[in-house]
């Protein structure tokens, strides 16, 4: 206490002190302050208001920048609601004498009628009138349309009197809608090409094939883009609402099958009902959603990025979509339930819409707009349950808006729902591109899709299948039933293996001019996505044989099911995929095989009639295997071997007990150990070649004299890292620090030679270690090394620790390998689709000829787990195939040079952290490597990226991925796409000013070559023991490219694939070109020409051929 | 005799007869201002574009006719420090330093020898490979240093226990010496040492700012905070301007990220 009061008081002094005697200093430190502007009423609240209401400042803003980008200006609208002007007089003032009678062929001037109604001919009268009214309604009313190809809904109302008092009945209605519709179409064609709209006129379907909307376009240039959907609804009170009640008939059996009927056999036609009902409230709904997007301009803001939202995972349109009408009708819900109110910010409100999509079940228990107040409320609803998949009730409680809506489509809608608020709520990633930014395509986003190209198939499925109340209903709507019966069977067969099935409906809008014949949907695709805690299960379990259900499972399954015993003593019928010892990658697949199954035997569609997209990437890998070796699969199990081989070999070394140091730990550093290898050694690669080698007592080497232009098939050596505890025993000097380490590998073979029976072969280096038929290479992790490297002495004549290329080398391979390499070992363990994708990706990296010294293997094991780490918008796959897809298409948008990719292993950066290293990136951006991957373990993010990848490189990588995705995009639908996609694996050869052609038996990495002949390589059987070490790490062109790099690094640039290529691009570079002043340092690999120098490429050439004897078989120059 | 106007010679080099086009080496005398002992200038020959792969054996050859050579040092640029020396080094450990091509500081025997190679006019292309000594390039280079890597570990072994005993032999001899300044006192003055009864710091950069880390921490402690209403004031008004700034931050990132056109969705 007495204490502090003398500090304070000391410190009163100093102020005064300073006061006394530096007055300027303080009065600069007033004017500092001053500089600081009062905050205004207004910021502050912003500022506030940001905190509270908005996600995060960033959020808001990005919102703000969006909504700008995307809403159509002041301007535009004007023009547009004037061009509206003008067409509403022109429809008002319409006059078209036409006319059918009863039993007339349907016959319009100019157009062919829109739909395929049941008869030919019309069975009530039909004269033209002129429209009741035109209004502008939907989005454009409430000015929340999008600036690009923006949508304009216009409505017509068709007068009381063209309608008859039957009309509800037999598709009498929509005949006489789309007459009607047809009018104005061949209207506007006569108007010619001087007129206020554009001549191409289109009948247009978004949604519902039975009810097409007519499309327009202003004939002035400015607004050509924007596109005008002409609805169509009937002027109130001509047809009762209550006609259409979800359990009534209004498809009379006899009259659609033209049979004489029971009347029995009118089953209800709900789904026929909402289509007809729905153009009778339309105008009541629309008036009631105005009223609620009148309140707050937030409201329309938070429509306008809901749409978006809805547009990127294309939702929005197409056949059973959730469109935006629905959308807006729900958010009105919501403000009805008071969930929603006025006062609310645009993020609340799309945060509130998520909520609510995620917790209502229209599925089960449907929502209604009618009046909470009314009782019976909840029969109406059950009423609507029971007649529709997916229920939500307009305001006069008789229609079911949802109706259009397709069960599947509903979940995915909730599904989405769901992430996303997952994603809002993950405070450490900027969700906001993700929502809002990234279309979602198909290939990408599923783990397997089932592709549908034949019409004809699902034609003959709706036939054979659908039942007799189902045709009644959708009637000539093959697509919904064909969907409706294989998806609900899907489900079924695969129950718990997937979380989801999706379809797409391609051309998701079908549009054709008046005059032509209407269009098919060309093609249907499943998307399936794997639940992975079932989808891998080798059986399906049943009931016990004795019950009941058990008949209904053997009936399901036909002849695959069986009966099996199982531990618990429960004798049950199963169904058995795969047998166990089969490898993963045939495990991905039991869900083709049971879809093989199920197509084959319910509805008979055989394989040729479509096509299974899962794992045509995946046989890049899987020949490489199958090309020398006995099948392996993808090479999963190959690497289980290996680790359960150096677990036994770590234990063994952990047991010797006269070390001079003490272990604590040994860790894998391979890429082995990271699944990421592109081929896993196998135990047994022993050369079958003899000629020219020598075989000694423990090893196998060159001899001297014979020669063999064969080189022995590549073996790599498998490298881990001991690590020593700190002991003082180490001595300071770097060389003598070095010799110990040596005598410790001496030390170390010597024992585990007499323990284990292994051959063990001492290096300067490390020691190599012969197990199994595997060849693990050992070094010791020691940091007095490091620090010896590090040492130095500064001016001041302390001692400092400063980094170098040497220590840093050893740092990275030595310290920050081991622990990456667990982290990334642990990601593979979260999602097994790592390691293949890995495996596939550097096959096709290396196939472009960039290798390791371009872009280092450890950057794309981190690259790809930060694909695995934030996979936004989509969830992780369980498919190496689709997550190499995604892979490309990440690196091919990224923008290397303004983003950090941050791979936050085990979610170990905090929200702060990662902030700051965005920050910290973005100031220093220019002093930092090209690419930056930062990591919990280097938040610089320049560790694993230095020197290589530069500048020149990832563009050129940028370029390749996306021709890359091009051709998959094209080819993978295509029935030999795996041929197709192979080109991709295939480099080019242009491009190069000289290319070195490669003698093909002195490569040893030979079969790795995705053209090898498979007959020239003979499968290697097992040799029954190992007692030999073999030739290991030895790839002589890769030690040719590595001098070459080393020589002639400064004038060029050699591409070379490791995986088997034949040969090498190089490239020169600019410099080289140049005349050079006569000077020392210029005169590298030149000749004087009259005092100047230039560069001497053919003698250089002939360097190459010196330095590549008996490997370079001839050089190209171009 | 080919001499340009910036006084260097040039003579064109095949490495093997099978190939058409030399390589251009030039030379001129060794001059510079501080001249260092072992490359006195009336008897060394300066060297440049050799290329990479070429090795004392290749230079002893080339410049037989002249004299003999004495020594020959490499190196990367014209500035002494880039001497390449493998000297100290392990034989098991010895890395190949070599980046490109070449400079040669070539001292000959005597200053005769040097005068006949300023004065040399050979016939065209010199070829250089010839039976009298081996030298190996691309498969078989590779082979051979396999080779080398694997029959080694008996030697090893001795190399290692020698160059042990001499270090340790080192190290005695300088703790002496150090031991014998710790007590010695010259003058008055003591050499503080590590060892001893009271050590001294290391003398480590990292001990110094240990010590200037934890004078300001104390410093900090002692100050007065949110005491003074000036320094309540100061301490809003910073509030204030830090929320600005993120602000201001979160607006260069909108800013850039428009730079990425990232607000068009479609």
């Amino acid at each position: 206490m007495e204490n502090n009061i003398v500090i304070s008081n000391k410190n009163r002094k100093r102020n005064n002190f300073d006061y006394v005697e530096i007055p300027i200093k303080k009065k600069r430190k007033k004017s500092d302050i001053k500089k600081v502007a009062p905050p205004t009423a207004e910021e502050m609240n912003r500022l506030r208001e940001t905190e509270n209401i908005f996600h995060s400042n960033l959020f808001r803003l990005q919102i703000e920048e969006m909504l700008k980008e995307i809403k159509m200006s002041e301007r535009t609208y004007n023009k547009i609601l004037l061009w509206i002007e003008e067409l509403k007089e022109f429809l008002m003032n319409i006059d078209i004498s036409f006319s059918l009678t009863k039993g007339d062929l349907i016959n319009i001037p100019n157009v062919l009628f829109p739909i395929k109604n049941k008869s030919k001919s019309i069975e009530t009268n039909f004269v033209f009138m002129k429209p009741k009214s035109v209004n502008v309604f939907g989005s454009f009313s409430s000015n929340c349309s999008f600036k690009r190809c923006g949508i304009i809904d216009i409505v017509v109302e068709m007068p009381k009197e063209i309608f008859h008092k039957e009309d509800y009945l037999n598709e009498r209605y929509l005949v006489i809608r789309n007459i009607y519709l047809s009018c104005l179409a061949s209207k506007f064609i006569d108007l010619g090409n001087d007129s206020l709209i554009h001549p191409t006129i289109e009948f247009i379907i978004t949604n519902n094939s039975e009810k097409p909307l007519l499309r327009i376009k202003p004939n002035s240039e400015k607004l050509q883009k924007y596109n005008f959907y002409i609805h169509l609804v009937p002027e109130s009170g001509i047809l009762k609402e209550t006609r259409f009640c979800p359990s009534l008939n209004n498809i009379r059996y006899g009259w659609y099958f033209e049979t004489a009927g029971d009347g029995k056999l009118n089953s209800p036609s709900p789904y026929y009902n909402s289509v007809v009902c729905q153009d009778l409230v339309t105008l009541k709904n629309e008036e009631l959603r105005k009223n609620v997007f009148s309140e707050s301009p937030n409201f329309k803001d938070a429509f306008l990025l809901l749409k978006v939202w809805l547009q990127q995972r294309n939702l929005k349109e197409g056949v059973g979509a959730f469109s935006g009408f629905l959308l807006a009708m729900f958010i009105v819900y919501l403000r009805k339930m008071n969930k929603l109110n006025h006062l609310m910010s645009s993020y609340q409100i799309i945060r509130t819409v998520w909520l609510g999509l995620d917790q209502t079940n229209w599925h089960s228990e449907g929502i209604s707009l009618v009046d909470t107040k009314n009782e019976c409320k909840s029969d109406h609803l059950k009423i609507f349950n029971s007649n529709y998949d997916v229920v939500f009730v307009d305001v006069t409680g008789n229609v079911n808006l949802a109706s259009i809506l397709t069960l599947p489509k509903y979940m995915q809608i909730k599904f989405e729902s769901k992430y996303a608020l997952q994603c809002l709520d993950d405070p450490k990633v900027n969700s906001f591109p993700a929502l809002f930014m990234t279309p979602v395509v198909s290939i990408q986003e599923f783990d397997h899709l089932i592709y549908f190209r034949k019409l004809s198939v699902m034609k003959k499925v709706v036939r054979d299948n659908a039942s007799t109340e189902m045709q009644l209903d959708f009637r000539n709507n093959i697509g919904l039933q064909f969907l409706n019966i294989i998806i609900k069977m899907l489900n079924r067969a695969l129950g718990q293996r997937v979380s989801d099935i999706a379809y797409i409906v391609n051309p998701t809008i079908l549009s054709w001019h008046v005059n032509e014949k209407i269009p098919h949907y060309k093609n249907v695709i499943l998307g399936l996505k794997l639940n992975s805690e079932h989808a891998y299960d080798v059986i399906d379990k049943g009931p016990m044989a004795n019950l009941p259900e058990g008949v209904e499972f053997r009936k399901f399954w036909g002849s695959k099911s069986e009966l099996r015993r199982f531990k618990d003593g429960s004798v049950c019928e199963t169904v058995c995929w795969v047998k166990n010892k089969d490898t993963l990658q045939m495990k991905r697949l039991i869900i083709r095989d049971i879809i093989n199954y199920i197509l084959e035997t319910k509805f008979e569609i055989k394989q040729v009639h479509y096509l299974y997209i899962a794992d045509q990437l995946e046989s890049i890998i899987y020949d490489n295997y199958n090309k020398i070796f006995t099948f392996c699969g993808t090479g999963e199990e190959a690497v289980l071997k290996i680790l359960s081989s150096f677990n036994d070999l770590s234990i063994k070394i952990r047991h010797i007990k006269d070390l001079p140091f003490q272990i604590t730990s040994i860790q894998g550093t391979s890429a082995v150990f990271r699944y990421s290898d592109p081929f896993t050694n196998l135990p047994h690669v022993h050369s079958t070649i003899k000629k020219g080698l020598n075989f000694t007592e423990k090893t196998i080497v060159f001899k001297s004299d014979i020669f063999s232009k064969h080189t022995p098939l590549y073996i790599s050596p498998i490298e881990a890292v001991i690590q020593l505890s700190v002991s003082k025993k180490w001595p300071d000097d770097l060389d003598a620090i070095r010799r110990l380490q040596a005598a410790f590998y001496i030390k170390l073979s010597s024992n585990l030679t007499k323990i284990c029976n292994c051959i063990c072969y001492p290096n300067y280096n490390y020691i190599d270690i012969l197990k199994d038929g595997y060849v693990f290479r050992i070094r010791i992790s020691n940091n007095s090394e490091i620090s010896a490297l590090k040492r130095q002495i500064n001016s001041e004549g302390l001692i400092e620790y400063c980094d170098n290329d040497e220590s840093m080398y050893l740092e990275k391979k030595l310290v920050q390998l081991p622990i990456l390499s667990s982290a990334i070992h642990g990601l593979h363990q979260q999602y097994p689709a790592f390691g293949p994708t890995c495996s596939i990706s550097k096959r096709w990296l290396r196939s472009q000829l960039l290798d390791d010294y371009y872009i280092p293997d450890i950057c794309v094991d981190l690259l790809l787990s930060h694909l695995f780490l934030n996979a936004a918008p989509y969830t992780v796959s369980y498919q190496p195939q689709t997550m190499f897809i995604r892979f490309l298409k990440l690196i091919s948008t990224l923008n290397w040079y303004l983003e950090t990719i941050i791979v936050n292993f085990n979610d170990k950066l905090s929200r702060e952290e990662i902030l700051e290293i965005e920050s910290t990136a973005n100031k220093n951006r220019e002093s930092l490597t090209p690419l930056t991957i930062a990591t919990p373990f280097d938040k610089s993010g320049t560790l694993w990226s230095q020197p290589e990848p530069s500048v020149v490189i990832l563009r050129k990588l940028t370029q390749l991925a996306d021709a890359a995705l091009h051709v998959i995009e094209l080819s993978i639908f295509n029935s030999n796409s795996v041929e197709e996609i192979k080109t991709i694996f295939r480099p080019p050869l242009k491009g190069y000013d000289i290319i070195i052609c490669i003698i093909p038996t002195v490569n040893s990495l030979r079969w790795m070559n995705i053209d090898a002949d498979i007959n020239t390589f003979c499968p290697i059987k097992n040799s029954p023991e190992f007692k030999k070490l073999p030739i290991v790490d030895f790839h002589p062109v890769r030690l040719y490219i590595e001098e070459l790099r080393k020589y002639y690094g400064e004038f060029c640039l050699f591409f070379y694939d490791f995986y088997g290529g034949d040969f090498i691009g190089v490239v020169l570079k600019p410099e080289t070109k140049l005349v050079k002043e006569f000077k020392v340092s210029n005169m590298k690999c030149s000749q004087e020409t009259k005092n100047k120098l230039y560069f001497n490429v053919e003698a250089m050439i002939d360097d190459f051929h010196i330095l590549g004897s008996g490997i370079v078989e001839r050089i190209e120059r171009y | 005799m080919k001499i340009n106007k910036f006084g260097f010679h040039s003579i064109s080099v095949k490495f093997d007869e099978k190939y058409s086009i030399p390589h251009q080496i030039f030379f001129k005398q060794h001059k510079v201002r501080e001249e260092t002992d072992d490359r006195p200038s009336e008897l060394t020959l300066f060297v440049c574009n050799i290329p990479p792969y070429y090795n004392e054996d290749c230079l002893k050859c080339l410049f037989k006719p002249c004299g003999i050579v004495q020594t020959i040092l490499f190196a990367e640029t014209d500035t002494p420090c880039t001497i390449i020396n493998l000297k100290g080094k392990s034989k098991f450990h010895q890395v190949e330093n070599s980046k490109g091509y070449k400079i040669a500081y070539i001292v000959f025997k005597s200053a005769n020898n040097l005068q006949n190679a300023l004065s040399w006019n050979p016939p065209s292309p010199i070829i250089i490979k010839n039976n009298e000594f081996s030298f190996l390039t691309g498969l078989r280079k590779y082979c051979q240093q396999y080779n080398k890597s694997i029959s080694i570990a008996d030697e090893m072994e001795q190399e290692i226990v020698q160059f042990i005993s001499e270090y340790d032999k080192k190290l005695k001899k300088e703790e002496k010496i150090l031991k014998h300044t710790a007590q010695s006192n010259i003058g008055g003055w003591v050499t503080v040492t590590r060892k001893g009864r009271n050590p001294g710091f290391a003398r480590k950069q990292s001990v110094k700012d240990n010590i200037m880390k934890s004078v300001q921490k104390k410093k900090k402690r002692k100050a007065l905070l949110n005491f003074y209403t000036f320094q309540i004031k100061e301490s809003k008004i910073n509030h204030l301007t830090k929320l600005r700034e993120k602000f201001e931050e979160d607006k260069k990132k909108i800013q850039s990220l428009k730079l990425k056109r990232k607000f068009k969705p479609f």
